[in-house]
């Protein structure tokens, strides 16, 4: 008995060490020449994107990059045609604490948020923001803005993501579109894209007063596709927002919503469920953990939506829940093992530094539960969870609208510190 | 017929935004940035797609289907009239900062968010402070969310943060620099301690009260149901030390047990019972109840008591030789305080008992009392205040002044006295018949 355990111990620290080994590549070397290879691949296929299309679409999926230190909450209204202001939020606000200065090109009826202790608060009522009725273009979906680019867990048509909708594109257009992504993202990132957008299109054919489905998602680049200088390409539409900046040797995807609804769908005669592996992977951290961690990891209360969603770039809330440094080693590798279901989208070497950072903060990273302990089999659970570190936030998020809440998820992926890479996009 | 159209329609306004979007609550999100000196806090509120005729409809007050600025302002201080924002139990008045309101069609889709940003004022003292955010806004329906960020003053840090179930309840303890944590010395956290036992009993209206309304008869004597007559200086002093002893006896023993952890009552009826306390006192010193056993009276309403004290132990959140030492800082700090608070008013009180205006002092106190514990009695019962609660939580800021009133009018109504005596020499015992 005691020789079997030995055995189960001794394979088990052995696949922790080859799963953190094959995540990261031991020398650093390695991975900056791993980092360059990538970025280089990555440029060329976006540039190759860009030479299947015509001068006008070039121009509609084209943006200047322009980085700031944060990014603002963004506002949209329906225009009369049903369609939205595009790329015009009518009021915006800057997301940071009293340190940051307004940013650089935040629209007109911008409003600080948090503490002004660098500016007045705006007058009661509103400003020009504030949207009164016949006052203006008022405010309604919320999305978060950075320089151009506008992502949001709202549909396509409340929030319009700058770009072009894969449905204007060709069967040519499309794949070098698909390309694109597949050269940014690891195989395991990239069939959770599809995923999520086959989630998507499973609800638009029940038919959807709003754009959804995969002809919705939209691409946009912001900035030149470069070796060297920062640039960043969005693709998302309803429950994705990818936000990735690449600079150099840094590939940044943080901040990321993913989502689906319905979580579990048919394709192909074959049942796929969305977002398995998040659901799968933070239950058997659960399971793991004692009964003194549980109390610890157990928050006493509801958690019924996204706390950080869009809108809360840089923000760090007091953490909750259990600390990682009073978990054992396997629980640690488990909690990682979650983490690296976000951080593992982008292609392995950006994903290798990231999951360094990510460890290098471990020991003060919390793991939060909100809900049962149990799930379904076949079925994602309804509990929230939240795993909150120094350089890292994710928000697990079962939505309760309307009926199933294992049906329906949004997950928020966010590095307080680094969101849109503004470490080293130039912005700081 | 119509109805049926109607529940038609209703059913296929459901049955194709449902999917999408937040369906038959109201979700009311607030992060709050607490600083050195002040609170921000910004709410976002998205009425789902099945509420939203109602909360429009309460918005537009004059039934036009259009929410004008003045409306969308009345409304945002109708949601800030639902908020609470209380530091160490004193409730702070909130600055509405800006409104921001989507279109009436977007909140019918259940997909508008109103987003409302407010602040207060923090007074600024060293030291740790309990923070409490309550939001009973739309109860029935509500989801509600609240977090505070990590402050961007170093010196302050949060620290232990609790909510109720459905988070309409929310504290947070504030520790800024110099204030007791885990890691500071002994010496330091002995006097930490001390401090939040000082100020507990400071800002603890309900226990001052207490212990005042106890204290109102004991320059009497009771005979036969009614309070008759005074007893001599000494007897007064030697009651008042019974008792005030007594009260420590018992609440200290309690804060003990608790403070280890030996004892654990949920605070509610902790605090329900502290005001029952005072209102069980408050008709002793109208009519004796428990003549000549106030002492065992006080020493069992002290176990009470000493639980709620505990509770504000707790959010120290220390352990082992820590926790010793706060035990002990934090009870002699009450002592202290209450000795402090018996000292500054007990001459005066003893002035007053010579007096013909006694009887009706302490009856008007009594009442004062009566009416204050039966107010807590309700807020405690249904966690929520009301009017009168919170007229006596402003009124007790002004301690210092009370006490001054109390001494002045105790001096005026013995010279008041001392003329009536050379008018009429007599037995001042008979003032009291």
């Amino acid at each position: 008995m005691q020789r079997i355990a030995l055995v189960a111990s001794v394979l088990s620290v052995g696949a922790i060490c080859g799963y953190l080994g094959a995540i990261h590549p031991a020398a650093n070397s390695v991975h900056n020449e791993d980092a360059a290879a990538q970025t280089k691949q990555v440029a060329q296929a976006a540039t190759a994107f860009l030479n299947t299309l015509n001068a006008e679409q070039r121009q509609k999926v084209s943006f200047e990059f322009t980085p700031q230190k944060t990014a603002v909450i963004a506002r949209f209204h329906r225009t009369s045609d049903s369609g939205v202001a595009p790329g015009a939020p009518t009021a915006s606000a800057a997301m940071k604490g009293p340190a940051s200065p307004p940013p650089g090109n935040a629209p007109d009826g911008g409003k600080r948020m948090g503490p002004p202790n660098g500016g007045k608060p705006g007058p009661p009522g509103g400003g020009p923001g504030g949207s009164g009725f016949g006052m203006g273009p008022p405010g309604g979906f919320v999305g978060e803005q950075y320089g151009k680019a506008v992502w949001s867990n709202y549909p396509v048509s409340d929030v319009l993501r700058p770009g072009l909708q894969l449905g204007s594109l060709s069967v040519a257009q499309r794949d070098a579109a698909m390309h694109l992504l597949q050269s940014m993202l690891s195989p395991m990132g990239y069939q959770k894209v599809l995923d999520i957008m086959g989630s998507d299109q499973a609800l638009s054919e029940t038919g959807q007063p709003f754009c959804s489905g995969t002809a919705c998602y939209t691409v946009g680049i912001f900035g030149e596709p470069s070796d060297n200088k920062p640039w960043m390409v969005e693709f998302g539409g309803h429950h994705l927002g990818l936000n990735i900046v690449i600079a150099g040797n840094n590939g940044v995807m943080t901040p990321t919503l993913t989502g689906a609804q319905p979580s579990v769908y048919q394709r192909d005669g074959k049942s796929v469920r969305v977002l398995a592996q998040e659901n799968d992977k933070a239950f058997a951290l659960l399971d793991e953990l004692d009964g003194t961690q549980r109390k610890q990891a157990i928050l006493n209360y509801e958690v019924d939506d996204l706390v950080l969603g869009p809108g809360h770039a840089g923000e760090q809330i007091q953490p909750e829940g259990l600390k990682a440094s009073a978990m054992n080693d396997r629980q640690k590798a488990l909690l990682l093992d979650v983490i690296a279901e976000w951080a593992g989208i982008v292609q392995s070497a950006y994903a290798g530094p990231r999951m360094e950072e990510v460890k290098a903060g471990l020991n003060d990273t919390y793991f939060a539960w909100s809900g049962p302990m149990t799930h379904r089999p076949g079925q994602n659970g309804s509990s929230y969870y939240r795993i909150q570190g120094p350089r890292i936030v994710i928000e697990f998020s079962p939505q309760g609208v309307g009926g199933d809440s294992t049906m329906h998820v949004h997950t928020i992926y966010r590095d307080p510190t680094n969101d849109y890479g503004v470490k080293f996009n130039g912005a700081e | 017929m119509k109805r049926i159209l109607m529940t038609l329609a209703l059913f296929g306004l459901v049955s194709t935004t449902a999917l999408a979007h937040r369906l038959d609550e109201y979700l009311q999100a607030t992060i709050l940035s607490i600083e050195p000196g002040s609170v921000h806090a910004v709410m976002r509120l998205v009425p789902g797609v099945a509420v939203a005729a109602g909360v429009i409809a309460s918005i537009d007050s004059n039934h036009d289907g259009v929410l004008s600025p003045d409306e969308q302002h009345r409304y945002a201080e109708r949601v800030l009239a639902d908020l609470q924002l209380k530091e160490d139990g004193r409730s702070l008045l909130l600055h509405l900062a800006s409104v921001t309101f989507p279109t009436v069609d977007h909140m019918k889709m259940g997909t508008g968010e109103i987003e409302l940003a407010f602040s207060a004022d923090l007074p600024a003292v060293r030291g740790e402070h309990q923070l409490v955010f309550e939001n009973h806004h739309q109860r029935g329906i509500s989801v509600y969310l609240v977090n505070s960020l990590v402050p961007q003053d170093k010196n302050l840090q949060l620290e232990a943060q609790s909510r109720n179930q459905n988070q309409s309840f929310y504290q947070v303890t504030l520790a800024e620099a110099g204030s007791v944590t885990a890691q500071s010395f002994t010496w330091s956290g002995l006097a930490g301690a001390f401090h939040l036992g000082v100020r507990h009993i400071a800002e603890g209206t309900d226990h001052l009260l207490f212990l005042l309304t106890l204290l109102l008869p004991a320059p009497l004597l009771a005979l036969a149901g009614r309070w008759k007559g005074r007893t001599t200086v000494r007897n007064s002093l030697t009651q008042i030390v019974r008792i005030v002893t007594a009260f420590t006896l018992g609440h200290s023993l309690t804060l003990a047990l608790s403070g280890f952890g030996l004892v654990r009552l949920p605070s509610q009826p902790v605090e329900v019972l502290i005001a029952v306390s005072i209102l069980v006192s408050a008709i002793h010193a109208i009519r004796p109840l428990f003549p000549g056993r106030e002492a065992i009276i006080a020493a069992s309403f002290g176990l009470i008591h000493g639980l709620s004290f505990a509770s504000a132990l707790n959010e120290l959140g220390v352990t082992g030789w820590y926790r010793l030492i706060s035990v002990l800082g934090f009870n002699l700090g009450i002592e202290v305080m209450q000795l402090a608070v018996v000292t500054v008013t007990l001459p005066a009180l003893l002035l007053l008992s010579r007096t013909r205006f006694y009887s009706a002092f302490r009856i008007t106190g009594a009442s004062f009392a009566c009416v204050a514990s039966c107010a807590w009695i309700v807020e405690r019962v249904l966690d929520e205040p009301n009017p009168i609660s919170q007229g006596i939580e402003s009124l007790a800021h002004h301690g210092v002044m009370l006490a001054i009133v109390l001494w002045v009018s105790s001096a005026v109504a013995w010279m008041i006295q001392g003329q009536d005596h050379l008018v009429s020499p007599g037995s001042a015992a008979a003032y009291e018949r």
